[in-house]
């Protein structure tokens, strides 16, 4: 068996997978971080190497029996244990044109893309003292990067933080730039102006359900409680 | 009284409006992507909107409404500019992509509609408001005011409410229902060839069970509607016992079911080419309460069926209880692939305890089920009523259950 060692890195896993597919036996990815040495095993370094990630990527477009970008980057986006074999069985497959119908990179495709429409709704900004707009998230995968374009243009001239309690990262969105950076904690004060608002949209939450109608469980269906946390209508 | 208290009391007389879509609008705006639900009330319904009255001060008495002027509780009103400013700081905290501004009728027509204008033309042209507002148009106000609305929200509603002439006379004397077409006929009118009035065009409401039509008749009056006035959407919600008791009985509950039976039958002309005389058996006046429209049509037409699953057109696709839209199309694209089996289908969100009795997979059925259409009607009613079955594939020992 061939083994190889990437720096879990999304370039890096895509360098590893272009020479992963070149094999032709039994193979497996570590990924730096889950690596267990074995006795036998030796795994091959692969350090990221841009340009080849950008070709690949380009192949996952156009060269396999369907468009495969979009599954692997997801798939990678959800942490998911052991992602990167997944991912790897995947390709393997497309290539030999197998049925990937029901594969597990599929369902892990489907996921993230759930979470990160939830997420589209589910952000909630304050407006800080210093003049931005802030929210704290802690999504269930790594949905973060595939929010900015929304927001980018959705906030306009704002200045606005997304701050991915979990991961310790945010977004930095100003007018049409953004940027991903690392972030553990942030200092801000709440003006009193904003407590207003929150109140008041608090107010409006409360007496919306129509007295007859009510549906706990499908509410919780539809809004499970780990989001809660960070909803302000939910305080 | 204060903002607090009003936006309480203007919420809460807003919440009987069943619509809660942002989305289908064409308006080119930065920010595009509608329809997101920002929250879940908990009556289960989503959040995308701020959902308010300009007022709930009437001078109408229409007996099935809780604004009537014989009833009481404080009335009040929110200012244009309050309605904006609220909408602008929800919007910018991402609670909401747009506003749904409705009104009781204060003093007259044309001052509501004017009052409600007003709140749009602030958000649009002080805060350059790109996101949705959805205005409620009120029945006999001034066409200029109406054309001025139209150019300013992304859709706006007329609501009939009761469905029929009779009910109109007896329950809202008030109106007349003449009225209530005249600016349905002229947004239609102002729409066509005008991509910049209401890009997600009009929409109407019904209540259910307020009044005594039938099933029968809200489907037909829905039909006309949706061809005579080109409507986005109809609205069906179920009357919630607050009407003037000498003129309702409000012993009932919401007849919550009903409803969904007769959104159930609407997609079924909007989505899946059905007309109405397919939804309705002959002399049959009210939908199945234990049966979906759909599945009701499968099992008095079983003759139709089975339908091969990797050969049958579109349409013949979308007559299979269980199969939609979406997942019709998946087999569509998936089949040119590969010969689909009973347990691909269920991967592509065909619901199958539904679609197994009606399906065929490379000209086989899943052996083992019950084969008369009189028979298969328990398995496909509401889980009270429906025998228990041990496996979904009871002979293909396959492991999904």
């Amino acid at each position: 068996m061939k083994e190889f060692i990437f720096d879990d890195s999304f370039p890096g896993l895509l360098t590893v997978l272009n020479r992963a597919l070149k094999e032709k036996g039994e193979v497996k990815i570590w990924g730096k971080n889950n690596y267990k040495p074995s006795l036998f095993g030796f795994p091959e370094w692969v350090g990221k190497n841009h340009e080849e990630a950008m070709d690949f990527k380009k192949k996952l477009a156009l060269e396999f029996s369907e468009p495969a970008y979009r599954p692997v980057f997801y798939a990678f986006l959800s942490e998911k244990e052991d992602f990167p074999n997944l991912i790897f069985d995947f390709l393997r497959k497309l290539k030999t044109n197998e049925k990937v119908l029901d594969h597990p990179v599929k369902d892990l495709e489907k996921s993230v893309c759930r979470e990160k429409v939830r997420m589209l709704g589910l952000v909630r900004f304050k407006k800080v003292k210093e003049g931005y707009y802030y929210s704290s998230i802690s999504p269930q995968y790594n949905v973060i990067g595939l929010l900015a374009p929304h927001f980018s243009s959705r906030q306009g001239k704002q200045e606005w933080i997304i701050h991915d309690m979990s991961r310790q990262v945010a977004i930095f969105g100003a007018g049409r730039d953004w940027e991903i950076k690392e972030l553990t904690g942030m200092n801000f004060q709440t003006s009193f102006e904003e407590k207003i608002v929150q109140l008041l949209w608090q107010e409006h939450f409360k007496a919306l359900p129509v007295p007859g109608r009510k549906n706990r469980k499908r509410q919780k269906s539809l809004i499970p409680r780990r989001y809660w946390p960070h909803l302000i209508e939910k305080q | 009284m204060d903002l607090l208290d009003r936006l309480r009391l203007l919420t809460s007389g807003a919440r009987y409006d069943a619509s809660c879509v942002s989305s289908g609008s064409k308006r080119e705006k930065p920010g595009g992507a509608m329809g997101i639900c920002h929250s879940w009330t908990e009556d289960g319904r989503c959040v995308s909107l701020l959902k308010i009255l300009q007022s709930n001060d009437c001078v109408y008495n229409c007996r099935y409404c809780v604004h009537r002027t014989d009833r009481d509780g404080p009335r009040v009103s929110l200012s244009s500019r309050e309605v904006a400013e609220l909408t602008v700081n929800f919007y910018q905290r991402n609670y909401i992509e747009g506003l749904f501004l409705s009104s009781a009728v204060k003093d007259s027509p044309d001052h509501t509609m004017e009052f409600m204008v007003s709140t749009a033309s602030i958000l649009r042209r002080e805060y350059n408001f790109p996101g949705y507002i959805h205005l409620k148009g009120i029945p006999g106000a001034d066409k200029k005011l109406l054309q001025q609305a139209g150019y300013l929200a992304d859709r706006m509603s007329v609501n009939i409410e009761l469905p029929s002439r009779e009910s109109l006379e007896k329950l809202a004397p008030q109106k007349d229902p003449q009225k209530i077409f005249q600016p349905m006929n002229f947004l239609k009118k102002s729409k066509e060839g005008d991509k910049r009035f209401l890009g997600a065009g009009q929409s109407t409401q019904l209540i259910i069970g307020a009044s005594p039509e039938n099933d029968r008749d809200i489907i037909n009056l829905a039909t006309k509607l949706y061809e005579k006035f080109s409507l986005s959407r109809i609205f069906y919600s179920a009357y919630i016992p607050t009407g003037d008791p000498r003129f309702i009985s409000n012993n009932q509950a919401p007849p919550l079911l009903r409803e969904h039976r007769l959104y159930q039958a609407d997609w079924l002309f909007r989505f899946y080419h059905f007309s109405p005389k397919d939804i309705f058996a002959p002399g049959q006046e009210n939908l199945e309460k234990e049966l979906d429209p759909k599945s009701g049509w499968a099992i008095r037409n079983y003759g139709f069926f089975p339908v091969e699953i990797n050969r049958a057109p579109y349409r013949d696709l979308l007559k299979v209880p269980g199969i939609g839209p979406i997942s019709a199309r998946r087999i569509i694209k998936a089949r040119r692939e590969v010969s689909l089996d009973f347990f691909s289908l269920q991967k592509l969100g065909v619901v199958m305890k539904r679609a197994r009795f009606f399906i065929t997979c490379r000209g086989k059925k899943i052996p083992g089920l019950p084969g008369s259409p009189e028979s298969i009607r328990p398995f496909l009613t509401m889980p009270a009523a429906r025998p228990k079955m041990e496996r979904l594939f009871p002979l293909e020992g396959g492991e999904k259950g």
